[in-house]
Parts: structure tokens; sequence; C-alpha cells
């Protein structure tokens, strides 16, 4: 479990706020969100020991995006 | 099938829900009183019916103006006013995509805040992000109760709404459909901006993970079905299930395993998908009513602990509504300590009041209601300690009668009717409950069986949910709910009537008795005798019932005690002034048909159509 002193450190150093902690394929990522120009951007980031990576993996981001982002879209349910 | 304009329902939806929302004061207060007609006719030009879906209920479309009545039958009839009207959850559906289309922002507020599209708390950007999708669907749903229409779907989503109105008020809530995020929804919230930004992209996930499940579900419906042409168009054109494959193989080839996934796997995986969601939605869902229990209640309910003199007046709600519901969070064990706690300190205080309106000779109905609504208990959770409570202090000898009648006349709503000299005496005869003042004066007169209450719709759907559950068990089955009062030892040792629901499957001339736990059914046995019981109704054999669980084995023997076999028979008895075993139980039987009468049949009327409460019901 991640604790407060290391969401606050991704928050500051990456100038993010911490939305939640993702477990996949044996692995702790971290989900946060970022205000910019034109809307919002989640970036996510992986979790190693006592470091933390952003994650650039084309396919990993669009497997969160597909099950932690709502999508854009006209239609509303 | 594929989706019909509708006119007759488009004109239909707009008297139905211009109708609905002049009557919700809230509404009106907020938005103004032209507010939703005008909005209804900027964003709405087409209501579509008939398209199939078994996943959702409707949807709203910002971009063609429409919306769109999904039918979970492939070919069914056009949807009429007629079956709209016959069915709650299709009203439901209606006011919650019409909310959608009257909250849905013009263009130039679009503009203005650098949108694509938005309701005020949910917001598109041009980014191809957005922001809200989730509290925007709980929001709608809350406004769609506020309306008096039931909701049956995005349960979570909406109790977080319903736990922001406990703190904040319900005017702030409403007013969070009225601006923008950055400035309005924050403010409303009483939140910092990084705080409201977590809190509602949390909620996204939650609505986010919860469309996983419904997605993973209609997919492994389209595997099974894989030799379908249809279905294999349907798959390949399914946008979530081509990213998952792809993702699959991709993680397939990094551990240099084949990256072809056949079918079995496909299904194997989805499957996985489904279990592992449903337990993080479950963490998660956890996670944001501890964020909310933090952020606005926490400190409260401290304060309230270390009160010296807990007064009525203090505000309970909150702490009652995350007790009830059984929340659970981070925390929840410290909360419960510290809840029973106040919550026990609180019912003492309320006697007290009821103690000092008694002396005083003012111990109306009216206060016991309104001292029973601070106790915060709904009608299904009668607060008989509180009664047996209040029936002690009015007559210590033989408080039985007396709590009979209060519950008996809050059941029935006639609780008002009554005062403390009128249930000092009680004679109950013929369907009818006289109470005598002392000097024998008839002073109340209660005629139960003529006067019935209407049940709610909230009732209504409750006990079509607790009779979908017998009837899925027991598909041929004729099935009964009846309420009834057993006998029950309480703390103190004294016997105090509870009340307890029973659900009755009868089939084949057999019946099969269930004891209803919130909305759970617990098998509770016929002991021994069981056709003799049954074929003689005039032996009039208690009924022998053994719990399942442990929890209730207390209750049960009394109830093998004293609980009537026959619940039918015309009612010939004195319930009142009499303290006698057979007495007793005749006005036990008196009670159970009653419960019937306005339980049983008015149901069976109104409620034609059983209601899905599932993850696969969205988009109502």
């Amino acid at each position: 479990m991640i604790t407060n002193e290391l969401k606050e450190k991704i928050e500051k150093e990456n100038k993010v706020t911490f939305v939640s902690e993702i477990d996949y394929d044996d692995k702790k990522y971290i989900k946060t969100i970022k205000q910019v120009k034109n809307g919002i951007e989640y970036i996510y980031y992986e979790l190693q020991a006592d470091k933390i990576k952003e994650v650039s993996n084309e396919e990993l981001i669009k497997y969160f995006k597909y099950n932690y982002e709502t999508r854009n879209t006209s239609i509303i349910y | 099938m594929s989706k019909v304009e509708n006119k007759a329902v488009k004109e239909y939806l707009i008297k139905f829900v211009l109708n609905d929302l002049d009557n919700c004061p809230l509404f009106k207060r907020v938005f103004g009183k032209n507010f939703a007609r005008e909005n209804l006719e900027l964003n709405l030009e087409r209501v579509y019916t008939n398209e199939f879906s078994l996943i959702r209920s409707g949807y709203m479309d910002g971009e063609d103006l429409s919306i769109t009545i999904c039918t979970n039958k492939e070919n069914d009839t056009i949807l009429s006013i007629d079956d709209i009207e016959k069915r709650p959850n299709l009203k439901a559906t209606i006011m919650h995509e019409a909310l959608h289309a009257i909250l849905s922002k013009s263009k130039m507020f679009c503009r203005r805040n650098k949108i694509k599209a938005g309701t005020g708390i949910l917001e598109c950007y041009e980014n191809g992000k957005e922001l809200g999708r989730g509290l925007n669907e709980g929001l709608t749903n809350w406004i769609t109760e506020k309306t008096g229409n039931p909701i049956y779907s995005y349960k979570e989503l909406t109790r977080y709404i319903k736990m922001i109105e406990l703190a904040r008020g319900e005017e702030k809530v409403m007013k969070m459909a009225r601006g923008n995020i950055s400035r309005n929804v924050i403010d409303q919230l009483g939140m910092k901006k990084s705080e409201a930004l977590s809190f509602l992209s949390l909620t996204d996930e939650i609505y986010s993970l919860g469309d996983t499940i419904v997605n993973a579900e209609a997919i492994i419906r389209l595997l099974n079905m894989k030799d379908d042409k249809n279905a294999r168009r349907e798959l390949d054109e399914n946008e979530y299930y081509n990213a998952i494959i792809n993702i699959i193989r991709y993680m397939q080839s990094l551990k240099g395993n084949n990256s072809n996934v056949d079918t079995m796997t496909q299904i194997e995986y989805f499957e996985d998908t489904i279990e592992k969601t449903e337990e993080e939605l479950r963490r998660k869902d956890a996670k944001l009513v501890g964020i909310i229990y933090e952020k606005y209640f926490k400190k409260e309910l401290e304060r309230l602990e270390n009160k010296k003199d807990i007064s009525i007046t203090d505000d309970l709600e909150p702490y009652d509504y995350i007790s009830r519901n059984k929340l659970d969070f981070p925390g929840m064990e410290d909360f419960k300590e510290k809840y029973d706690k106040i919550d026990s300190k609180y019912f003492q205080k309320i006697l007290e009041e009821v103690q000092l309106d008694y002396e005083k000779g003012e111990l109306t109905g009216i206060r016991i209601k309104g001292y029973e609504v601070l106790t915060n208990r709904n009608r299904y959770n009668i607060n008989v300690k509180f009664f047996n409570r209040i029936a002690k202090m009015i007559n210590p000898k033989n408080p039985n009668p007396i709590q009979n009648l209060l519950c008996l006349t809050y059941i029935g709503e006639d609780i008002e009717n009554i005062n403390q000299y009128s249930v000092l005496e009680i004679k109950a005869e013929n369907k009818i409950i006289y109470a005598y003042k002392r000097d024998g004066q008839v002073v109340d007169f209660h005629q139960f069986y003529k006067e019935k209450t209407e049940p709610t719709l909230d009732e209504i759907m409750y006990y079509e949910r607790i009779r979908k559950k017998a009837k899925d068990m027991y598909p041929n089955a004729n099935i009964r709910i009846i309420d009834t009062l057993v006998p029950k030892e309480d703390d103190d040792g004294y016997v105090v009537n509870t009340q307890e629901r029973l659900v009755v499957c009868e089939e084949k001339g057999k019946e099969i008795y269930y004891i209803v736990e919130g909305e759970d059914l617990i098998l509770a046995n016929l002991e021994k005798e069981e056709t003799k019981i049954l074929d003689s109704p005039k032996r009039n054999k208690s009924l022998m019932v053994t719990q399942e669980e442990g929890f209730f084995s207390k209750i049960i023997k009394n109830i093998r005690r004293n609980l009537p076999r026959n619940t039918y028979r015309d009612i010939d008895c004195e319930a009142g002034n009499i303290d006698k075993h057979k007495t007793f139980q005749r006005s036990i039987s008196d009670m159970s048909q009653y419960s019937q009468d306005i339980l049983g049949g008015k149901i069976d009327v109104k409620c034609s159509e059983p209601v899905e409460e599932k993850y696969n019901n969205r988009g109502e």
C-alpha cells in the first residue's frame, strides 16, 4: 500500500494529483491527474521498490485508459 | 429490430417530466420555473424506442439531440404509453435521460468554458479526456429520486451523492449541476481544487470499472456464440474487445508466449476480468466512502462522542445512514464503536424526553412519531425497543397490548390519532380495535382493515425484489409475504414484540418459510407434523420454525411457543387488557392478516413486472 509520504512526494515532484493505485500483472501502478490547458490528463506511474517511473508503454496506457478512464462521448447513459 | 422514432413517447416524456419537476420544489428553487421546459425544447429533438440492448436501458445523445429508450427483448412491440405507465423502471429511465438533456450545457456555455460538451458536473474536453461522468450519473439519479421516481442503477454513485447531501445539504447538491467544475462544483463540494479533481476522477473510475464488468459480460455472451455470424461481426466491431485482445497478445509476446489467443482462453480471460474487477470495485467503493467519511463526518462524530450532554437536536442522520447501509470503509470499526456509544446516549435522551412528556400528560402519538423519526428508523425497521419502553412507562404491569397498538398504528400510519390516555386499555374485536380511557369511555377507534395505506413505490419495489428472489427459487410457487409480530426476550429479560417478515412459498400444498433479513432470504424449517399443521388450521398448532443460521436461535424458541399457524381466520379476540397466552396469539394472528392485506394483495395488483438490479442495467 502506498504511503501518504510517497503520495505527497509524487504529487510535489511531478505536479500531479494522486487518484488511485492499480494492480496489474503483479506490478503496482499509480494513476494521477493533471490539469492542462485544454482539459485534464491522466499520467500513470509504475512503482519500483523505492522509485517511480512514468509509464510510457502505449499498450499498457491503452489498457489503463479502457479500464480506468471514462470515454469522451456525446452519449450520456 | 432497430430503433424507431416514437413521437407519442416524446409527447408523453415532455408532459411527464415537466409535471414531476414542477412538483419538485428543490429543483424549481435552484433552477427557476421555466428552466426545464426551455432546455427540453433546446436539447431534445427526437425520442427513439425499441433499440435492443442487454446492457443499457436508455441513453441521451447530445450530438443529434435525442433520447433512446432501450428494450431487452428482441422484436419487442413498439413501446406505448400504457407500457410506460405500468412499469416504474421505464418512467425512471425516461426521467433520468430527460434530466441529462435538461442539464446539458448550451453551446455558448461550452465555448466560454472551453469544453466540447457538459452538464455542469460532467465536462468533455477538447483533448479527448473528460471528468465527472461518474458523479454526473449519481447526481442525475439523485434528482430522479427527488422527483419521486425510483432508481435501479448506479447504486454506489448515487450513494456518494446522498452522503454529500447529508454533509452539505440538498441545495448545494442540486447546485452542482448549475455551473462548471473548476468554480461551482468545487465550491459546492467544499473541497480544495486538487481534492475535488482526485475525488471526481475516482468516481469516474468506479463508473469505468462498472462498465468493464458490463463489457466483459457482453463479450463472453458473444464469444459463446462464436459460430453465429452476427455475433462474430459484433465482436469484430467491439472497440473494448479489440483493445483488450491486442493487449493480451502484446503481453503474451513480451513473455515469449504464442500471441494467438483461442476462444476458450479469451472466455477465461474475461471471466477472470469480471471477478477481479468486482473485487477492485468493492475496494475502490470502500475507499471512496472512506474519503467522504473523513472529509465530512469524522470530526463531527468525534465531537459528539466527547460531548457531555447529547441533545435530541444533534444531527445523527449521516451516521445512521452509514450504519443502516452497512457501508464498509477503512476506519469502519472505529466508526462503529463511536456510533454505537453515541446512538445509545441519544436513545436514552429521547426516552427522557418521552418520560417528561408523559409526566406532563402531553405524550401524544404525534410526539411519539416525532421521536421515532429522530431515532431514524423506517417503517420496516420499527424500533420495537422504543415502543416497548414507552409501553412500559405507561403501563409497567401490562405493556404488551400498548406496544401492539403502537406498532399497529405506526404501520398503519395512524399513530397521530392516539394519545397517552387512549392507550391505557385496548380491545380488539372483529377486526376493529377500540381504545378506552380508564373510566371505560371510548376515546379512539381504529378500523385498520378498512383504512389500508397505499405502499410507496420504494416499498413496492422492495417487496417485488423479495418476491422475485423467492420466485427464482420456486418458479411455480405461490409467494406470499407476511409481516408478523413475534415475542422475543430483550436485553433486560422482558418479552418484546419483534417485527419479523416471512416469505411463504406455497407449492403443491407444501409451504416453505423464509425469514427476510434486509434483502436476504434465510430458510426457516417447519420442524414436525408439517402436513397435519397445514391440513388442520383449526387445530391452531404453533408454527415450528428453526433457523439455519444461529443468529435467530433465541427468537425461534419463542416463535415455536407463540406464533399461531392459522393466520387467515376472522379475529374474535380481546388483545388488550388480558395478558393471556392464547389471546396474545390471536392478536398476532390479527396483525398477520392485516399485514398480508396491505402488503400482499395490493402489491400483486400494482407490480406486474419484476425489476432487475444488476450492473447490466446501466444507463437508466
